[in-house]
């Protein structure tokens, strides 16, 4: 044990806070992570990996493809070789390790495969038996992000997942579990959320028992089911939207944060692991790591930016609410400092890591930087006059929700419902002059047809983005809350004067205008606005020769933890039991 | 104490007035249909730059920015600074801030427009902004425009009170330093330093430049 560890324990035992170094609480210890795959999750690994290299053993948690068979270990190992050697996320980790990275990865890193929603992670048993005799805490990212997914799945991973790896957990010489969760499991209240965790109780203040609450959360899902004939992406969307009302019933914003708030009441009701939930607020585009601007996937401000750089100038909002927007590589850190604190058993039950406590941001301001970032944006040589001309001169305005003007979007789904309904009965030929008839007929019947389903087209887009209104509408509207950053402003303090830099959780010096214009629209700009619009983005270009991992799942190599001791060549029939 | 060279932006540097910027950024509030209605206040403050208050004209124009929040005046203004400042620098100007430059001139810039359009025209000129000396919209606990500038007002007429305190704040030798005008608002400045130069100057400043012995450079 580092002096460092010693004094915290110390310290943790006379109630006094002891200086905190990352570096020493992770020295030669085993982590067990989840969700590496993940746009957080990816960030965490690659810090870990990266700026941490005194970490004994990093094993992660992946779930071999859908259509692997066989040596599902292999499967999984050779998904996250691909994640290793092609995402942006890691960038810096191969650029500190070059052509090294194989021999580094293989000397620290261990692939388990796995799946959060199988009891026990599906990991295979004599797989999970070394892990527990090696493991010294599960850091748990794995989650369904999705605001209003089907609530089976959300329910499987968020709710289920979240107790198969405190299952996981309660295996370990000491039990310590990081639960990743989110600020917005407040629910619809406002002002000050604190650092804790209410159990037994909506946001609201009604009674809910966890087991009920999700039997009633499937059981409303299959009875929208039942009624219906649907099938596929419709039926699906019936199940989702059966879910969300219930959320909302319960006075949750989504499935998602109810899904979430249901997996911290039953991690707080376990007397068998110590648990630390870390809930970050809007985890958006990184400050400078793995590289300024980076993000993944469709997150929260995506769509709005989204919405605020195509022609839609009216956005249902309450501008003096706070957003609480945080990059995502200050919550890498700030979960950092927590799992530094729960190895040494002096985690706080919950920490936040938000930006509304010390540095808020408001919904006004970032719908009027978003505007100012896209104009900027269309100012590049490659804008086409007309873009140029629309976002210079045409800025979107916060609205309140009830907001009846012609532009307001149910308004303009009217509008083009009637266009489509009298473009469909009106016939265009007939009001042609009787000499044209003969030549311009077909010419304008075909161009009333394109104008038609150019009609139908507009109004498909118009109910999407309302329905993605109403999903927001919580957090840009209903709702402002605080989120008290108190605990890990606290935890951050007591982190060793050499390390704060690297890991210290400090937002309050986020010029937000910078970050905005800067950093945020850019990195949405490149990262996330081409999968809205049905484009992919690319992953960095694979190193020749291509990155390959050990499969030898039992063979730990000498750096790993001091007290592994694991048998050394038998290979497990590891992932046997895991869900494809 | 320094010999610093003072140029005054409008006139002798572009050939753009303040009130333009004024106008640019009023032109681009966030709500397209405030824009027209403040543009008015623009339009009013004009009769008065004409007839020579150029001081109130600036306070009227600058009006119109009440309730713009700080960052579109930042943004707003640097774009405003880039498009049409930056490209309607005189060459004149630039010869004559490579010729202080080379004779260790401090060079200071003096404008009756914002800071916040000023920034790509002093990197330009390769001028830090705390020697730009321009005027700053006043701004709330909310961080938006009021409506007023902050006193001082950097004006048409500046002259004695305003250049002792310039000179004393800056450490700047009145005497040894030069100062470039283009326009007869500029005359009192002028008259208030060592050495006055007029650049490419407006009739009024031409006569006071004949009359005072003050060269005049020319286009």
């Amino acid at each position: 044990m580092s002096d460092a560890n010693a004094l915290a324990r110390a310290n943790a035992v006379n109630g006094t806070p002891a200086p905190l170094s990352v570096h020493s609480a992770f020295a030669g210890k085993h982590v067990l992570v989840t969700g590496v795959t993940g746009f957080l999750g990816k960030v965490w690994l690659g810090m870990l990996l990266d700026l941490v290299p005194s970490v004994g053993r990093v094993s992660v948690l992946v779930r071999p493809p859908r259509r692997a068979k066989g040596d599902l270990t292999a499967a999984a190992t050779a998904r996250f070789e691909k994640i290793a050697a092609t995402a942006p996320a890691l960038r810096p980790l191969r650029a500190t390790h070059g052509a090294g990275l194989g021999a580094y990865l293989d000397a620290k890193l261990h692939v388990v495969a796995g799946d959060v929603g199988q009891p026990l992670c599906g990991i295979a048993p004599d797989e999970l038996e070394r892990l527990a005799t090696t493991v010294d805490i599960v850091v748990h990212f794995a989650g369904l992000t999705d605001f209003e997914p089907d609530p089976k799945e959300a329910v499987d991973v968020n709710v289920r997942g979240a107790v198969h790896v405190a299952d996981v957990a309660a295996r370990l010489r000491v039990p310590r579990v990081v639960h990743v969760s989110t600020c917005f499991v407040a629910g619809r209240r406002d002002g000050d959320i604190h650092e804790e965790i209410v159990t037994g109780l909506t946001p609201d203040g009604r009674p809910m028992d966890v087991a009920q609450v999700v039997e009633t959360l499937l059981a409303r899902a299959d009875a929208a089911e039942a009624k219906t004939d649907r099938r596929g992406a419709a039926l699906r969307r019936i199940r989702a939207e059966a879910g969300g009302d219930y959320a909302r019933e319960l006075a949750f914003p989504n499935t998602y944060t109810l899904t979430k708030s249901l997996a911290e009441q039953a991690l707080a009701a376990r007397s068998d692991v110590q648990a630390c939930v870390v809930r970050p607020a809007i985890v958006e585009c990184a400050r400078t790591y793995p590289f300024a601007g980076w993000n993944e996937g469709i997150n929260t401000s995506g769509p709005l930016v989204w919405l605020l750089a195509g022609p839609f100038f009216e956005l249902p909002s309450r501008p003096e609410a706070r957003f609480d927007v945080v990059p995502v590589d200050d919550v890498a850190k700030g979960t950092m400092l927590a799992v530094a604190a729960a190895l040494e058993d002096a985690a706080p039950p919950v920490v936040q890591l938000g930006t509304s406590h010390t540095r808020p941001f408001t919904v006004g301001r970032a719908i009027e930087l978003t505007g100012l970032g896209v104009r900027k944006h269309h100012e590049r040589p490659d804008a086409t006059n007309l873009e140029r001309l629309l976002f210079r001169y045409l800025d979107a305005v916060p609205v309140p929700a009830d907001n009846d003007s012609f532009l307001a979007v149910p308004n303009l789904r009217k509008h083009a419902r009637r266009l489509r309904s009298w473009l469909g009965e009106v016939r265009f030929e007939d009001a042609l002059p009787e000499g044209a008839r003969s030549f311009a007929k077909k010419p304008v019947a075909r161009a009333q047809e394109r104008v038609q389903s150019a009609t139908s087209s507009v109004e498909t887009a118009l109910r999407r983005i309302d329905q993605m209104l109403a999903l927001y509408k919580p957090f840009i509207h209903d709702h402002d809350w605080v989120f008290r950053t108190d605990r890990m402003s606290a935890l951050s303090a007591r982190l060793v004067p050499a390390e704060r830099a690297q890991f210290g959780w400090d937002v309050r010096d986020l010029d937000w205008r910078s970050y905005w214009l800067d950093v945020q629209i850019p990195g949405l700009a490149t990262w996330c606005l081409p999968l809205m619009n049905g484009k992919t983005v690319p992953d960095d270009p694979p190193a020749h020769p291509p990155l390959r991992l050990a499969r030898a799942t039992s063979a730990l190599p000498p750096s790993a933890s001091a007290h592994n001791h694991l048998p050394q060549g038998a290979a497990p029939n590891a992932g046997s039991e895991a869900r494809a | 104490m320094d010999t610093a060279a003072i140029y005054r932006v409008e006139g002798a540097v572009v050939g753009r007035p303040a009130i333009a910027a004024a106008a640019y950024l009023i032109g681009n509030t966030q709500d397209v249909r405030e824009r027209v209605l403040r543009l008015g206040g623009v339009a009013a403050s004009l009769p008065l730059a004409l007839g020579g208050e150029r001081t109130l004209a600036s306070r009227v124009a600058w009006m119109g920015l009440r309730g713009m929040s700080e960052d579109r005046l930042a943004v707003i203004g640097e774009e405003y600074g880039e498009r049409y400042l930056v490209p309607a620098i005189k060459d004149i100007a630039r010869q004559l801030l490579a010729d202080s430059r080379a004779r260790k001139h401090r060079i200071l810039l003096l404008s009756e427009s914002l800071d916040v359009v000023l920034g790509p025209l002093a990197k330009e000129l390769g001028v830090p902004m705390s020697d730009v000396i321009a005027n700053r919209a006043e701004l709330n606990a909310e961080g938006r425009a009021t409506g007023r500038l902050v006193d001082p007002v950097v004006g048409g007429h500046l002259g004695g009170g305003w250049v002792r305190n310039f000179a004393k704040e800056r450490g700047v030798d009145l005497e040894r330093s030069f100062v470039y005008g283009a326009s007869g608002g500029d005359g009192l400045l002028l008259s208030s330093f060592g050495h006055a130069c007029a650049v490419t100057p407006d009739r009024a400043l031409r006569r006071l430049a004949r009359d005072n012995g003050w060269p005049v450079v020319e286009a």
